[in-house]
């Protein structure tokens, strides 16, 4: 399928990775190239919310991870940005690897932190420039013979 | 990797309005009616010596801001220069004085949100203090989430300010009355004297400098940037307070100005009748901005220098953990939080403790950043400041005598809380960072490599106080890599070792290279190669840390894996050396040739843990005694200690009895006292693949020399160990290591 060629997949967190590799695998087979995506959200003139340096060297450990779950079965790359609006830099890093689709794990975020923060899920699906697949819980594989799906769940959040 | 640059975006403006908004909050709108009333009209004599103290540590701030922009500001330099000793006082002393002045900001809120709507006293806590608990837990909870946060709106925030102040400096003006400033007793009705404990009072106002140096990395060209933000804000600040004080005391009399909201009263009486009313409105709400700047400032302030501690370790790096969704370093925000409700619940009834603890702490803190600019200045060649103090050395020793001759004027009490401070900076120093940190300062190192030239008292005095972690390396574990099927075992059976002994990882992967391959060749491939080791090394990194161990990661490209893996053990002088071994290869490489020589010279204690994966909950050790059975009695018993192994040690004796003797004995003086015993007779092989059934781990010390070197020559003859299901660890000790060095723990 030709629009899984080249995934960008933003990873917000440590716990993201596991989930969204998990989440990913069903579809690997599909998927020539993924670049992971953490964008570290700025304050433009003003003072950041967290030191820099340790977001920035949280994101090179959780990157690795990331990168290290998916070798040996698709290329795999990561790049970390910097930018007010996550989901727009999202947009913009993928546009810039030349992905062919965008493909996350929704986060839920509280009706109080959607309201101060925006909600990046719903930035992100609306009015897309690339395809966007919103990530099921995908199937843990324990063995080789486990049922593996063929299709994207586009529905599944 | 995204770019870098992206990330500074602190420009001139936003840089100068943090140091504003964070001053003005307290200086104007707190407290010109508590200071007016300990000395008269001449308090806008202390607010301008305020300011000129504030001034010349600005100085020392810019220049050792540009030298190092980095989070953390005066911690930071302080303890670089002057140690970890110095570094947790200057630390402790920043954060505890960030608690207090957003506590005092928060009462200051209070006191005006109290003018506006009417809000009942709780318990002991008056209304001021009520309405100032419900702006810090509502500062706090903005930083917990981290709410979205422009530039544009500080300076919206700042220029509103001085916009309202002009206003009421003007309307001030027409309505000051020389006569009413002198009303009462004329300029000094209290004495010259009052002026410097005054000074010590409002000092709390010219806090908010320093905050823009704790967030330099994030500063636009901060070699320009910083100097002039810093300088220029403590300059404005001064002038707009000693020009409002001034007009204040010309329109209200000294001793009536009020001491909770004086800029209030001060527009009421200055403002024509039904413009006072809007005025006084503006004016409140102008206050409540400030102080709520003021305070939110101070809060991101001090989750930076939480930060810059737990890199180096001061404190425990746990605290900075970003929050999964808000990415805000959240616990460092509720435990400044915590300190903040603290303080105006107990504190807040009497605003001056506050704002002279603040003071008092920061006062501390810049008296140790002049020393330590002086300490960089004369020790550090490579110290190379975009911005430099005029007349070194006269600034940085007066900021120090000025800091420090400021605190003879607080008052007795907050004296005394400060050394109660200090002490307590110490003893945590010496209880809890210094078995922890192993950054030592500049100070300590000049000293201690000048032993013969400085006297012995100065020399011994360094050494007493140096970080155990410094000069002594701690013992290091080498985990040998090559597959990253076996990684996980490897570096968890290392990481457990390594928390045992409380020493750190060094992870390395190496690259055997075909002979017919040159290793320029080889380095020209390295891309490809080092995106696996890369990989590899994450994974380890990642492994370690979650196991909370620090690791060091290294790759090495080489044509003789086994034999560069122990060249490598002998330079890092590593102090035992864990890999993995698969049929006859060891590290992931044949070892050839060399094999004899290698194998009778290991580098160090030597541990190989076969492809079953590493699984330590029921672990198998057989022994005989004798020399390498040591180092699996002492494998055995970190394992117990890390990750709780429920250890069984076997004996096969000819007689049940004397092997039970043997085995006691061998237990006790191995220290091994929760293990299970079991005695078994008959053959060895045997009682081993028995007992080893149903257990996760067999480690097996190697009874004569050369076990490692049967299973690498593929002559091994214990077979039993590969038919097991069991897991096995193999432990051989090198013979020729000398007594000494095994003692001293090389």
């Amino acid at each position: 399928m030709v629009v899984l060629r080249h995934v960008a997949v933003p990873i917000a967190n440590d716990d993201d990775v596991a989930e969204t590799a998990t989440a990913l695998d069903p579809y690997l087979d599909e998927i020539h190239r993924v670049t992971g995506i953490h964008v570290i959200e700025t304050r433009p003139g003003a003072v950041n919310k967290a030191p820099l340096e340790k977001r920035r060297a949280d994101a090179e450990r959780f990157l690795a991870a990331f990168e290290s779950r998916l070798a040996g079965r698709v290329g795999a790359d990561t790049r970390i940005v910097f930018g007010a609006d996550i989901a727009e830099m999202i947009a913009e890093t993928a546009d810039e690897v030349g992905a062919t689709a965008i493909a996350f794990r929704s986060r839920g975020s509280g009706r109080l932190a959607r309201l101060l923060s925006g909600n990046t899920t719903a930035r992100l699906v609306t009015d897309p420039d690339l395809p966007v697949l919103s990530l099921g819980e995908g199937q843990r594989r324990l063995g080789e013979s486990a049922p593996r799906r063929k299709r994207p769940d586009v529905e599944g959040t | 990797m995204g770019d870098e640059e992206l990330a500074k975006d602190l420009g001139l403006l936003s840089a100068l309005t943090i140091g504003i908004g964070t001053m003005i909050g307290a200086g104007i709108f707190v407290l010109p009616g508590v200071a007016a009333s300990t000395a008269g009209p001449v308090v806008v004599v202390s607010f301008v010596i305020g300011g000129s103290i504030a001034m010349v540590n600005a100085l020392s701030v810019s220049e050792l801001g540009t030298a190092m922009p980095k989070a953390g500001g005066g911690y930071y330099y302080v303890n670089r220069a002057l140690g970890p000793l110095f570094g947790s006082i200057a630390g402790l002393g920043d954060w505890m004085g960030l608690a207090f002045a957003s506590a005092f900001y928060s009462i200051g809120f209070g006191q005006y949100l109290t003018t506006l709507l009417p809000i009942p006293g709780v318990l002991f806590l008056s209304d001021i203090q009520v309405g100032a608990l419900i702006a810090g837990v509502v500062f706090v909870g903005v930083n917990y989430i981290g709410a979205k946060e422009t530039g544009g709106l500080q300076t919206v925030i700042v220029t509103v300010l001085l916009v309202i102040l002009a206003l009421f400096a003007i309307q001030g003006w027409l309505s000051f009355d020389l006569g009413t400033l002198l009303s009462d007793g004329g300029l000094a009705p209290l004495g010259y004297g009052a002026i410097l404990p005054g000074t010590a009072l409002i000092f709390v106002s010219f806090l908010g400098y320093a905050k823009i140096a704790t967030v330099a990395e994030e500063l636009k060209n901060p070699g320009r940037n910083l100097p002039l933000a810093v300088i220029g804000s403590v300059a404005i600040v001064t002038v707009v307070y000693a020009v409002l004080v001034s007009i204040m005391l010309g329109v209200v009399p000294w001793p009536d100005l009020s001491q909770t909201a004086p800029l209030t009263q001060a527009t009421q009486v200055a403002f024509p009748g039904g413009l006072a009313v809007v005025a006084v409105t503006i004016v409140t709400l102008g206050a409540l901005l400030a102080t709520a700047s003021s305070a939110n400032a101070s809060i991101l302030a001090s989750a930076r220098i939480n930060f810059a501690m737990g890199r180096d370790r001061i404190v425990t790096n746990w605290l900075n953990q970003i929050h999964p969704s808000y990415a805000t370093p959240y616990r460092s925000i509720v435990l400044t939080g915590g300190m903040i409700v603290v303080f105006i619940a107990l504190l807040g009834q009497d605003i001056e403790v506050l704002a002279k603890a603040a003071s008092v702490l920061h006062l501390v803190v810049y008296a140790l950043m002049n020393a330590a600019l002086i300490v960089f200045r004369e020790t550090d060649p490579e110290y190379d400041p975009a911005f430099r103090v005029p007349l070194y050395p006269l600034t940085p020793i007066l900021g120090m005598v000025l800091s420090v001759g400021l605190l003879a004027f607080v008052g007795q009490r907050e004296l005394l809380l400060s050394a109660a401070f200090v002490v307590a900076a110490l003893v945590w120093y010496f209880v809890y960072a210094r078995r922890r940190t192993d950054r030592q300062g500049l100070l300590g190192r000049y000293i201690l490599n000048r032993q013969e030239k400085l006297p012995s008292s100065v020399v011994d005095a360094a050494a007493t106080v140096a970080p155990d972690g410094a000069g002594v390396t701690p013992p290091t574990t080498m985990v040998a890599l090559s597959n990253p099927r076996t990684e996980h075992s490897l570096v968890g059976l290392a990481a457990a070792l390594a928390k045992d002994d409380g020493g750190r990882l060094l992870a390395t992967h190496v690259v055997q290279v075909p002979d017919q391959t040159s290793l320029a060749a080889a380095a020209e491939q390295r891309k490809r190669l080092s995106e696996t080791s890369d990989q590899l090394l994450a994974d380890a990194r990642a492994d370690a840390e979650e196991l909370g161990v620090p690791i060091e990661t290294r790759t090495i490209l080489s044509h003789e894996g086994l034999a560069e893996v122990f060249e490598a053990a002998r330079s890092s002088e590593v102090d035992r050396l864990v890999m993995g071994h698969r049929g006859t290869r060891l590290a992931g490489g044949r070892a050839e040739g060399r094999l004899d020589e290698l194998i009778h010279d290991l580098p160090c204690d030597v541990l190989v843990l076969d492809e079953r994966g590493f699984d330590p909950s029921e672990i198998l050790l057989p022994t005989a005694g004798g020399h390498s059975s040591e180092l699996s009695a002492e494998v055995a018993r970190a394992l117990q200690a890390t990750v709780g192994a429920d250890v069984s040690v076997l004996h096969v004796a000819d007689d049940p009895t004397a092997g039970r003797e043997f085995l006691e004995d061998w237990v006790a003086d191995h220290e091994l006292d929760k293990a299970e015993l079991l005695v078994e007779t008959g053959d060895v092989e045997t009682a081993i693949g028995n007992e080893a059934t149903g257990r996760t781990l067999v480690v097996v010390g190697a009874t004569e020399r050369g076990l490692l070197s049967r299973i690498v020559g593929g002559s091994l003859t214990l077979s039993v160990l590969d038919d097991l299901d069991t897991a096995v660890l193999l432990a051989e000790r090198p013979h020729t290591r000398p007594l000494r060095e095994r003692l001293l723990g090389r």
